[in-house]
Parts: structure tokens; C-alpha cells; sequence
């Protein structure tokens, strides 16, 4: 057990970390240059800028190393760096939400980890400690959970029992052992490729034409620069001369190239993914490049959603996120859970809420007509004016395709508002949205920090309204229900948070 | 742990009939404040006149003018449904007359407060009570054009009761 009441530094090979980053930066740097000038004509600036730079890169490792200290002194862990910025931040165990361990390439390499420390709702969020040898780091994790669940223990407001622990602690303590050994979920390559297939794969494709383009003129002044010779391409006639084919080709390539950014993405982000249940924590470890091991306390996370797409539904599984209470800023704070077959959906709300939203309940379905009505609203201004040229220029048949986009969304608009319900089962309110692309919202009641109606102008004379809700992990809602249903709704849940006295993030 | 069943039917509605109403000062603070907002745009509008031709001057200034009327209208309107309820365990706010909400936050679910004022509320002697919770800024309540003496006791009430939880 690593004692923290004194300073302590991290793993010396953490010089060799920073290091490494450093020369990551030195390479793109000097891509720059060589892009940017090909020729330094002074040499008396450019022998400055080497000091400096080779000052940067290979002594600032140590006086990081030298100046980074990580200690715990009254409940607080506090964290001392910078060289010129001296740094002290100071963290209260009970508020870290979670200590995750995460490795990337490099720190494989030198086989150390990086210790990665979340908490809610503080600015100081960025905490990490970037090399621990591995057997410290896991002690060092166990110790501040330890240390933050004794800490929170001896909070008076936590004398009640945590909400998803109800069920565990009525049940003998050796059922959980059992249960450690067996993963929740692991991820056989098929189910990598499964996952990889059905991804959004317009945005990887969107993703990796933004890269092309954005460094277009970069790539082509290297290109150039080195093949001048071989290269004689003229542009404007390889535009000129575009047919029918080369776009089909552009298209076809482009398809081909976003389901591959799809695939390569999942398959560096969801390698070797398994997640289990440990105690009250749910761990996953997962990645290729960049490894992580996350931990979260069940009791702390505060949305879990499904989501969907066809391509998924007709491989029967949809893809879970879960949600943790979130410092501000930071969105990207959730777990996603591919490949959830439905069993697999059923054991996870029974582990994180130890129980399924029943259904005894009569939903709350909202209003599909108004889904429509707004997409007609919205769409109709992008696609009259298409329709008018057309008509204009007496390409009649070409109308076609603005009211066929027009008719296609608004039906969709009102399946997807025929979907949209919300169920209040007695501790958990359900959300369903959406229909060719379906999403599940479940939430604990008790954890709503605000509830909320609104509607618009137009809305008060049709006596509709949105519902929303506000939690520590994000705020989540649905559109056009009866007003006075949501009131009811709204007024349900607000006295049922208050009515609660469980702890709550 | 005791966790009763309650029966939420029965627990109370927000009363939709006694929301408070801010100080008619407060409308007046609005309009002369959106119109000093608008202000800048004005002197745009006169500095083209001496610039480009009259009727795109005439154009812009009546652009102005419709603007101006436009916010003040809206100003006006949301004035007279805005308010507050404030019960013994949570706060209820609504606002907006466009886009109307109504938003309750359990005391129980509050982090701090506090109360601001600006320039042009110290001349109204008028303040705004700021309510945060942990749901980020969408659920963070402010309430606006408060009697300095109604928001000081607001304040003291809500972070009482919040602390009683925390």
C-alpha cells in the first residue's frame, strides 16, 4: 500500500512520458516547418530555435517529473505541478466520482499507466497523473475509492442505504463474488465487426472528409514538392472531363472509405472490451491503442440510455450509454455499452436501478401530428424554393424530388412522434423516442434536480407542451404531450424528489 | 432505511393561481434597458445617413424602428408572465412569453445562491436571485427583477432549507 500522507512523485519513467509527447509535438511541428518554408535562410534564428526547442523537449521531462507531487492530507488529495505555474490543486475525496486507469501507446511501452481522476460538478476536472507503475497505480486507485467511500460513510446525509444497493445487501454477500468472476459483456471481434458495421458511418464518413479537406492544400504542396515531375496533373481538365462514372466512382469511394473510418474506429476503441460488475462498480476495460479501465459506482450514474439504428435492430442489439454525474464543460463523460443484446439490456437496468421499469402503467404518448407539423414547417422553407426553380425553368418532373423529401421527413416526423412516449413507473422514468433511429432514456425519479414544462406561443393555443428534465448527468426531454398531462407529470416527480431523502450524485 | 410509499395523486399541485409578481418597476427597468440596448445600432443607422443614399438610410432606419418595437413588445409581453411560487419545500419559476417555461426546483437539489445587480438594477433598486444546482446551467434558476429586500429573504430562506439537506 503506497503511503500518501507524504509527497510522493510519480514513476521516474514518467521523463520518458513526457518526453515522448514531447517529441509527438516536435514531429508535427517540423512537418509545419517543412510545409510551411521550405528554405530558413537565416541560420542564426534557426540555431535559436533549436536550443530552445531541444531546452523544451529534453529538459522540461525532468522538471515535470521533479515538480509533479500527489499527496492526501485531511480527506483531501492534492496535486502539485508546473515549473514557472506552480499548481496546487486540491480535490475532496467524497467528491471523486470515479478513478479510472487509462494507457496509451507509449506508456505500454514503458509499461506504466496513467491514473485518470474524475469528479462532479468541480472545475478541476482535468486531473491526471500521466506514469504510475502499474502495482502502484492499482493500489493507489483501490486506496482513494477506499478512503472516498469512508469518507462519504461518515457523511451524515448518506445514513440511508444507496439506491441500487437495495437489492445486493438484502442478499447474501458471497452471490456478488460469484458474479465477479463472469463478465457482463465481452466483445468477440464478430461482435467488433457487428458494431463497426452499423456505426453512423455518414459522420466517419463526414469525419475523414473533413480531414482530407481540411489539410487539402497541405497534402498537395508536399505531393507537389516531391513529384513534381512525375506528377503532371492538370486539374482543371480532370474537372472538365468529370462524367457520370466519376461520380458514381466519388460516391462509391466515399461509401467505401466511411464504413472502413467506422470499422477502424470501433475496432481501436472497443478491442478486447469487457465490462463487469464488481461490488457496487461497474468496471470496463477496453481499447487498442489506448487502453482503458473505467470504474464506475453504480450508485452515482444517473441516466442509461439505448440506443438504436435499423441496421442494429436487425442484428437484434442496441448500444447503451451510460451516464455519470458531469462536471460542467465536459459532455463526453458516459460509458457506452456496444453490442447490448436484450437480455443483456434487462441485466443491466436490474444491476444499475436492481430492477425493470414495469409497465403497469398507462405512458404518456406524445402528440404525432405536431411532430409532423413542425418538420413540415421547418422543411417546407428548404424545399419550396427548389420546387419554384423547377417550376420556373419547366423542369416539372424535377419537383418530384422536393416533395418526395418533403412527404418522406414529415412521415417520418409523425412515426417518430408516434413513438414518442413517457412511461413513470413508481421509481423510474422512461423515455421513448424516435423510430427509425429509437433512443431509451431511463432515469432514477429521485434523481431529477429540476423538472420543467415549457411550450412556445403557438403551442398555448393547442394546449401542448414539452416535458424536460434536469439531472446532474445532463438534461433530457420530449416534445408535445398534453399540457395538463405534463403539469401532472412534472408535479409527480417534483414531489417525489422532494418526498426523497436518498443521496443523490 | 424507511422509505414509505406515498401516493403522489395526493401530494399537493403547483398552485397555478398565486404566482408572485415581479415589481412593477421591473417593466420599466426591461424597456429602458432593451432600449439602450438597441442604442448602438442606432448610431449606426445615422452615421450611414451621411454615408450612403437616403432610401437605404430611410430602410435601415425603419428596420431599426420595427426591431426596437419588436423587443419592447416582447419585453412588455413576457413582463406579465413571469413570476414565482415559492412553497415550503421547492421554487417554482416561469418566464418567457414566446417560449414559455416553468420550472420547479426541489430545495433539496440546490447547491448555492446568490444574489447580483447590475448598473441599471441599482437604479430601479431592483436585483436578481441566482439559484444553482447540479443539473448544469439548463436547470440553474434566475430570477430576475427582485425587491432587494424580497431577494436577500428569498436567499435566506432557500439556502437554509438547502442546508438542512445537504
Amino acid at each position: 500500500m503506497p503511503d500518501l500522507s507524504v509527497p510522493n512523485r510519480q514513476s521516474p519513467k514518467s521523463i520518458l512520458v513526457y518526453l515522448f509527447k514531447n517529441i509527438k509535438g516536435l514531429i508535427a511541428l517540423g512537418f509545419y516547418v517543412l510545409i510551411g518554408s521550405r528554405a530558413f535562410s537565416n541560420s542564426w534564428i534557426v540555431l535559436v530555435v533549436a536550443v530552445l526547442v531541444g531546452f523544451s523537449v529534453f529538459i522540461s521531462p525532468i522538471l515535470k517529473y521533479y515538480f509533479f507531487k500527489f499527496y492526501v492530507v485531511d480527506d483531501e488529495l492534492i496535486i502539485e505541478q508546473g515549473v514557472l505555474n506552480k499548481e496546487r490543486k486540491a480535490i475532496p475525496l467524497e467528491r471523486i466520482q470515479s478513478v479510472n486507469i487509462n494507457q496509451n501507446v507509449a506508456q505500454r511501452l514503458l509499461n506504466v499507466v496513467a491514473v485518470d481522476i474524475e469528479t462532479a460538478g468541480s472545475k478541476a476536472k482535468e486531473l491526471e497523473i500521466p506514469a504510475l507503475e502499474r502495482s502502484f497505480a492499482q493500489s493507489f486507485k483501490d486506496l482513494l475509492q477506499e478512503k472516498a467511500t469512508q469518507v462519504i460513510d461518515s457523511n451524515d446525509a448518506l445514513k440511508n442505504e444507496n439506491f441500487a444497493d437495495q437489492e445486493d445487501s438484502s442478499t447474501q454477500q458471497p452471490a456478488i463474488d460469484v458474479q465477479d468472476k463472469r463478465p457482463l459483456l465481452q466483445l468477440s471481434m464478430v461482435d467488433l465487426l457487428k458494431v463497426g458495421l452499423t456505426q453512423n458511418h455518414l459522420r466517419s464518413g463526414g469525419l475523414a472528409l473533413g480531414i482530407v479537406f481540411g489539410f487539402w492544400y497541405k497534402i498537395k504542396d508536399v505531393v507537389e514538392y516531391f513529384y513534381e515531375e512525375q506528377l503532371d496533373l492538370d486539374y482543371e481538365s480532370v474537372v472538365a472531363g468529370a462524367t457520370i462514372s466519376l461520380v458514381v466512382f466519388v460516391i462509391i469511394s466515399f461509401c467505401i472509405i466511411a464504413v472502413l473510418v467506422s470499422m477502424i474506429l470501433v475496432i481501436n476503441k472497443f478491442w478486447d472490451y469487457s465490462i463487469y460488475k464488481k461490488g457496487n462498480y461497474l468496471e470496463v476495460n477496453m481499447g487498442l491503442l489506448n487502453r482503458r479501465e473505467v470504474k464506475i459506482p453504480i450508485n452515482k450514474i444517473q441516466i442509461l440510455e439505448f440506443h438504436s439504428n435499423p441496421l442494429r435492430k436487425m442484428l437484434g442489439y442496441q448500444t447503451a450509454r451510460i451516464y455519470q454525474a458531469q462536471s460542467e464543460n465536459n459532455e463526453l463523460n458516459n460509458i457506452t455499452v456496444p453490442a447490448c443484446t436484450s437480455d443483456k439490456m434487462a441485466q443491466l437496468q436490474q444491476i444499475i436501478f436492481g430492477k425493470i421499469p414495469e409497465v403497469d402503467q398507462q405512458p404518456m404518448h406524445s402528440i404525432a401530428w405536431s411532430h409532423a407539423r413542425l418538420n413540415l414547417y421547418i422543411v417546407s422553407i428548404f424545399t419550396v424554393l427548389p420546387a419554384a426553380v423547377f417550376v420556373y425553368f419547366e423542369q416539372y418532373w424535377l419537383v418530384a424530388i422536393p416533395a418526395l423529401v418533403l412527404l418522406w421527413t414529415t412521415y417520418n416526423a409523425y412515426k417518430s412522434g408516434e413513438h414518442t412516449r413517457i412511461l413513470k413507473a413508481s421509481e423510474l422514468l422512461t423515455l421513448h423516442k424516435g423510430w427509425l433511429f429509437p433512443s431509451i432514456i431511463i432515469t432514477p425519479v429521485f434523481k431529477l434536480q429540476a423538472s420543467e414544462a415549457c411550450r412556445s406561443i403557438f403551442l398555448k393555443r393547442r394546449a401542448q407542451s414539452h416535458f424536460k428534465f434536469h439531472t446532474a448527468g445532463g438534461s433530457r426531454g420530449a416534445r408535445y404531450f398534453n399540457t395538463s398531462e405534463v403539469h401532472r407529470l412534472k408535479n409527480d416527480t417534483n414531489n417525489q424528489v422532494i418526498a426523497s431523502d436518498r443521496y443523490w450524485m | 432505511m424507511t422509505n414509505e410509499n406515498l401516493n403522489v395523486i395526493n401530494l399537493p399541485d403547483v398552485p397555478q393561481e398565486e404566482f408572485e409578481k415581479h415589481p412593477k418597476r421591473f417593466l420599466n427597468k426591461k424597456l429602458i434597458a432593451k432600449t439602450l440596448f438597441m442604442l448602438p445600432l442606432l448610431i449606426g443607422v445615422i452615421v450611414m445617413v451621411f454615408f450612403v443614399d437616403t432610401w437605404i438610410a430611410v430602410a435601415a432606419g425603419s428596420l431599426w424602428l420595427l426591431l426596437l418595437i419588436l423587443v419592447l413588445f416582447l419585453a412588455y409581453k413576457e413582463y406579465f408572465v413571469r413570476g414565482y411560487v415559492l412553497r415550503e419545500k421547492d421554487i417554482t419559476y416561469r418566464y418567457g412569453w414566446l417560449f414559455h417555461h416553468e420550472i420547479t426546483v426541489p430545495f433539496n437539489r440546490i447547491q448555492h445562491t446568490e444574489v447580483n445587480d447590475g448598473p441599471i438594477d441599482r437604479a430601479f433598486n431592483l436585483c436578481e436571485l441566482q439559484i444553482y444546482t447540479a443539473g448544469g446551467s439548463a436547470s440553474d434558476l434566475s430570477i430576475s427583477g427582485l425587491d432587494p429586500m424580497v431577494a436577500a429573504k428569498l436567499k435566506d430562506f432557500i439556502s437554509g432549507k438547502a442546508t438542512r439537506h445537504a
